[in-house]
């Protein structure tokens, strides 16, 4: 044994569902890490437990898994973590195993499979308050004694038995030292854990009955369920929550949005103000603040959005909605599964092609996959909030909606029954063959707990920021040094004399087919980054051609309003609907399907689909308005 | 009462389960969710279009799966204790 001083890995291992996530973070608090295991991008999350001595661990939280026997990617790396086949990880001294005390007889299947490893184990007996609702009366001591692992009861969502949860992970932490692992039997005694499946479930169908007594399946869900998973209201009210989630993303952020465009314009202002003008303010003004700034206005849009994600997924409902997509994804070669991956896609590609790994079938996986940049991710929302702003009128469409908000509503409808179209043909030609069912435990309803809900939304904050600082400032300040240099003599337009203009004159070949601008093709070069660099960019470009006076008073939609007939800026919303503007999707897809045969497959597809799309938009409004 | 599979039941009728026939990789994935010989199971509902998925209550749990699979299932009605309506 290694006398260095590591602090010891304690890994949380569960069902999707149990309450594995509430129960890390109330565990560690803010105090975690998410990244991406090396080399493949299942999270890792990892946080600090303090042990009641003083000395510290390391919580991993483990992907959710029904068994030993991986059915999908995520499985397969909580399966490799706990048996020591995981090359980037350590393997656990002791392992944490959460249940829902709710449905013992069918999860403690798994935590037997999982005593079979033989590792130093506690069993937290979570969402205890929801088994008292119910009326459950569960005898833990005497499951204590059944299992012969020490069990705690727990309500992770509302902090209760944590200090028991740690001490007894302490308790399992010194059992380790003491009996060494033996690493090299794991194999062997996973075999073993995994090949009695039926014995497995009877034992642990015998224990339940001894030590559970009472209750009754929740009432409360059932007759939620009642009207969720109705027929007819069941659609109607995913329909409707899914179009109050967009109203509001627009409604709700515009006060937040108005205080940080109103930050920025005060920040150009004194900026302006207090240095001279040349090179160093113009960068700072209209590179940076323009550039960046004009991102990170969309900060409050994005967390509305990922708060509802949350909530959905927290509260129980998300997988109701995957169970009312089902039929429809089926009928494009996809399952209900698909539809969570998806909708998170509706924030990030990145985060929603990651969470495919919860999907069992290769082929509904890859085909997901594909589809899932369709999606209309957070960074296209700038794209579309400027254009919009610009080109569509601000007024009430039949006493109910926003005529920007329909618009908006539109173009995610646009996006979605591409994906479907896509997918559908995907699945007959390049992804074809027999799909893999559904079958998906949907939860008991529960309120999000609201510590989790803002552990979750300012991951999520804080990813956007971070790409705002790194990769959207590096490739703004790039392209306002290739579109202010070199300085065009009196009478020259600086944007057509400058390096970007020269390679957007080269573009513009490409582009002008379907009604872009030699702008716009200066533009989609950096929007390659990320999308959102678009209008960061396109911010740039106009600004440079402006008179430092007008800069301040004139925003970017009103130069667009200048600049850009309409047909040109429906056949750039068009554009933005399927365009591959972004590579760290490229990036994820390579990794996720090992290669570079798919994201250049998708690149190619959604390249095709953008050009047409576009074009089509282009010459159809072109016609209908009589140009 | 005669045996018939859990995409024959009426939503409400309580049944135990007889018997799983899928393929093996089927029948395990419906065991990892909790169906096993001896368990009861409930119909709750039915999606629109088509009747597909099912949402099933297998022991205290709900589990969304396809019509297709819950065919594989082999159930016997729970006698009637009170013969209501």
């Amino acid at each position: 044994m290694s006398e260095v001083m590591t602090a010891p890995v304690v890994a949380l291992v569960g069902n999707p569902n149990a309450g594995k996530t509430s129960l890390f973070n109330a565990l560690t608090g803010a105090r975690q890490k998410v990244a991406n295991y090396p080399g493949v991008t299942v999270e890792r999350k990892a946080g600090t437990l303090t042990l009641p001595d003083g000395s510290r661990a390391e919580l991993i939280d483990l992907p959710g898994a029904h068994s030993l026997e991986p059915r999908s990617p995520d499985e397969e790396v909580t399966r490799d973590v706990l048996v020591g086949a995981y090359a980037h990880e350590r393997v656990p001294d002791a392992i944490i195993a959460v249940v829902d005390a709710t449905n013992l007889a069918s999860q403690l299947r798994f935590v037997l499979e999982l005593k079979a490893l033989g590792r130093p184990m506690v069993v937290a007996l979570n969402m205890m308050d929801l088994a008292e609702r119910d009326g459950f009366f569960i005898d833990y001591e005497a499951l204590a004694r059944e299992l012969a692992l020490p069990v705690i009861p727990t309500v992770a969502v509302r902090r209760r038995g944590l200090e028991a949860v740690i001490a007894a992970a302490r308790d399992a932490l010194n059992a380790a030292e003491i009996s060494a692992i033996r690493s090299a039997d794991a194999p062997a005694m996973l075999v073993e854990a995994i090949g009695d499946m039926r014995g497995h479930q009877r034992q642990a169908r015998d224990i339940a009955a001894k030590v559970v007594s009472g209750g009754d399946a929740n009432q409360m869900t059932r007759q939620i369920d009642r009207l969720v998973l109705h027929p007819v209201s069941g659609p109607v009210l995913l329909a409707v929550i899914l179009f109050l989630m967009f109203q509001a993303v627009f409604a709700w952020a515009t006060p937040f949005a108005d205080a940080i465009e109103g930050a920025i314009g005060w920040a150009q202002g004194i900026v302006m103000t207090s240095l001279p003008a040349g090179p160093v303010r113009g960068f700072l003004t209209e590179g940076l603040l323009g550039g960046v700034g004009a991102v990170i206005v969309f900060l409050p849009q994005i967390v509305i959005l990922f708060a509802f994600i949350l909530v959905l997924e927290q509260s129980g409902y998300m997988t109701r909605a995957a169970f009312l997509m089902d039929r429809l994804m089926a009928g494009v070669g996809l399952s209900g599964r698909a539809f969570i991956p998806l909708l998170s896609s509706f924030a990030c590609a990145i985060p929603g092609i990651m969470a495919t790994r919860s999907i069992a079938d290769p082929k509904d996986r890859l085909t997901t996959i594909l589809i899932a940049p369709l999606m209309t991710c957070s960074a296209r929302l700038p794209v579309y909030a400027v254009i919009i702003a610009a080109f569509i009128p601000d007024r009430t469409v039949g006493g109910l909606a926003n005529m920007q908000g329909l618009v908006l509503f539109g173009l995610y409808a646009f996006g979605v029954v591409g994906a479907l179209a896509a997918a559908w043909v995907l699945r007959l030609t390049v992804t074809k063959g027999a799909g893999g069912g559904f079958l998906m435990e949907m939860p008991k309803y529960q309120l999000p707990a609201i510590r989790d809900l803002a552990i979750g939304i300012w991951q999520r904050a804080w990813a956007f920021l971070r790409r705002a600082g790194t990769i959207i400032l590096v490739s703004t300040m790039v392209l306002w040094v290739f579109a202010s240099y070199p300085k065009a003599p009196d009478g020259v337009s600086q944007v057509d004399y400058s390096i970007a203009g020269r390679i957007g004159a080269g573009l513009e070949v490409v582009f002008a087919p379907i009604g872009f601008n030699k702008e716009i093709s200066i533009a989609l070069v950096p929007g390659m980054a990320a999308r959102e660099v678009a209008v960061a960019a396109l911010g740039t470009v106009y600004a440079i051609d402006a008179d430092d006076e007008e800069l301040l008073e004139v925003e970017l939609a009103d130069r667009l309003r200048g600049a850009w007939p309409l047909p040109t800026a429906l056949a750039f919303l068009a554009w933005f609907v399927f365009a591959p503007q972004c590579i760290s999707t490229f990036a994820v897809t390579r990794r996720e399907t090992n290669g570079w045969r798919w994201p250049i497959f998708m690149f190619s597809y959604l390249f095709v689909m953008a050009y047409l799309g576009a074009g089509a938009t282009y010459w159809i409004s072109k016609w209908a308005l009589g140009g | 009462m005669a045996p018939m599979r859990i995409d024959q039941l009426t939503p409400g009728t309580v049944a135990h389960i007889v018997a799983i026939d899928l393929d093996e990789l089927g029948e395990r994935r419906l065991r990892e969710h909790g169906l096993d010989e001896g368990v009861e199971v409930e119909l709750l509902h039915r999606a629109a279009f088509g009747a597909d998925p099912l949402a099933v209550r297998v022991g205290n749990a709900c589990v969304a799966m396809r019509r297709s699979q819950a065919a594989g299932v082999t159930v016997r009605v729970a006698q009637r204790l009170e013969a209501a309506e």
